[in-house]
């Protein structure tokens, strides 16, 4: 047995599971830091967890696709790999790149939204601006990730825009919103995001806008991750709430996936 | 007699190449060294390919992402995150990845999925019986058969038929965070019971 009490082996366990909340995943990077020692049982856990999913792996990939793969490699700009031929679907979830392609209005607006928020960020004092900018800086770079997937939203009347990005390997993500509505109400106001699942809704959160536009950084939990891995998840919706208790959405939407 | 078999033994170890570590051969991807990528899907196709056709539940389209996660960690290799932990990373994209073309089949497919779905998932739920063959797997399947049931189901339900944590609570009807709990407490059973069968010496961190 090694010394670490149950709670803090689970959340090593958890670490390499992939379902720790905000709060235990501070804790185990915070154990790891001051143990380093402990990346051993990591090494340990995650390759425990490899035999698992190989002992129930009842065939081997093909022979040719290694071959296949190591033939993409030399091709330095096949972005697709060979033997792909999988239609396009019409998910509302995409890969940045199929995004840039199938959506270059979306990305003029995202582009606009984004400068608008450099010239709103002018107004602020200095270290509001470079927060501003590095978390624009942070965004663009997610944005490049192969990884990341955006989900377009929209205003009811279209006069708003937002974008949701994140990143599951990377688990990051970014909530940027252009003139969206901010209805006049009481501070103690929070907004929602909900993530559709088929008839249902997720709570995921409660982003912070504080002007019509803006880039939030919206860390999305590795728990949350697991929901938006819904076969179902058709996209989000962002409404205004009394209380961030809430169960399912009863105030006016105020952003919806488009 | 004995001290000439331990040269020996020494010998044969300091003479045989050392194993690279995932975290080495990432770190190799970022010079271009295409045998890194080799050993890394050597090592790892197995599984990601495995999970993949586990929740595709089509070969050619688990072919496809497999090569299409390991095209990834090439061609974005100087941005890959830190990758001491090759497992867990490879184990999220795959999965987040399936997901993603699940969704593309578009409405229709999805509807016939879930007519089908109940069916299908015992289908592609291989028995245990039936799917442990090779080197580790008697005791992969003593590890597992020494779990309490309740961490065996989940463990098998996520990682042999393929379901997420959301799916595997409303199917067994328990909180989402019990399923995490059974989930975490299962591993590190697995983990006490696999040590002697992993490939490195974790002994020193029991």
């Amino acid at each position: 047995m090694n010394n670490l009490s149950d709670e803090q082996n689970e959340l090593l366990a958890g670490f390499v599971t992939g379902d720790l909340d905000p709060a235990e995943l501070e804790q185990c990077r915070h154990l790891l830091a001051t143990h380093p020692e402990l990346d051993a049982e990591i090494g340990a856990l995650e390759e425990s967890l490899g035999l698992v999913i190989n002992s129930f792996v009842s065939m081997d990939p093909p022979v040719a696709l290694r071959q296949r793969l190591m033939a993409a490699v030399e091709q330095p700009d096949a972005g697709i790999p060979l033997g792909h031929t999988e239609a396009e679907g019409s998910s509302s979830v995409v890969s940045i790149a199929q995004w840039k392609q199938r959506s270059q209005w979306d990305w003029r607006l995202l582009a606009n939204g984004v400068a608008a928020v450099l010239v709103v960020g002018m107004g602020f004092q200095t270290f509001q601006l470079q927060h501003q900018l590095s978390q624009t800086e942070a965004m663009l770079t997610a944005f490049q990730s192969p990884n990341a997937r955006l989900f377009p939203l929209a205003s009811p009347d279209s006069s708003g825009r937002g974008v949701m990005m994140f990143d599951p390997v990377l688990q990051q993500a970014s909530f940027v919103v252009h003139d969206m509505p901010m209805p006049e109400t009481p501070s103690t106001y929070v907004y929602q995001l909900w993530v559709v699942a088929g008839s249902r809704l997720i709570p995921c959160g409660g982003p912070k806008p504080v002007q019509p536009s803006l880039v939030i950084d919206f860390p999305i939990t590795p728990s949350r991750y697991s929901e938006l891995y819904e076969p179902d998840l058709e996209g989000f919706i962002l409404t205004l709430e009394e209380s961030p208790n809430v169960e399912q959405p009863t105030g006016p939407v105020i952003l919806q996936s488009v | 007699m004995a001290s000439i078999l331990a040269l020996e033994q020494q010998a044969m170890e300091s003479s045989a190449p050392r194993r690279s570590t995932d975290e080495e051969l990432f770190s190799a991807l970022k010079t271009r060294d295409q045998t890194a990528l080799a050993t890394l899907y050597d090592r790892h196709g197995r599984m990601v390919y495995g999970l993949s056709l586990k929740i595709l539940k089509n070969p050619q389209e688990a072919e496809d992402l497999t090569q299409e996660i390991f095209l990834a960690l090439w061609k974005n290799a100087e941005r890959n995150p830190d990758c001491r932990h090759c497992v867990s990373y490879l184990v999220t994209m795959t999965r987040s990845r399936s997901i993603d073309k699940i969704r593309k089949r578009g409405r229709q497919l999805k509807l016939l999925e879930r007519w089908g779905r109940s069916e299908r998932t015992h289908e592609s739920a291989i028995p245990l019986d039936h799917v442990l063959t090779g080197e580790r797997s008697e005791q992969v399947r003593d590890a597992l058969t020494q779990l309490p049931e309740p961490q065996r189901a989940v463990i098998e339900m996520a990682y042999n038929q393929g379901l997420s944590q959301v799916e595997i609570a409303q199917q067994l009807q328990l909180p989402l965070g019990t399923v995490k709990t059974r989930t975490r407490q299962g591993l590190i059973k697995l983990r006490r019971l696999l040590t002697p069968f992993l490939s490195l010496n974790y002994e020193q961190s029991l």
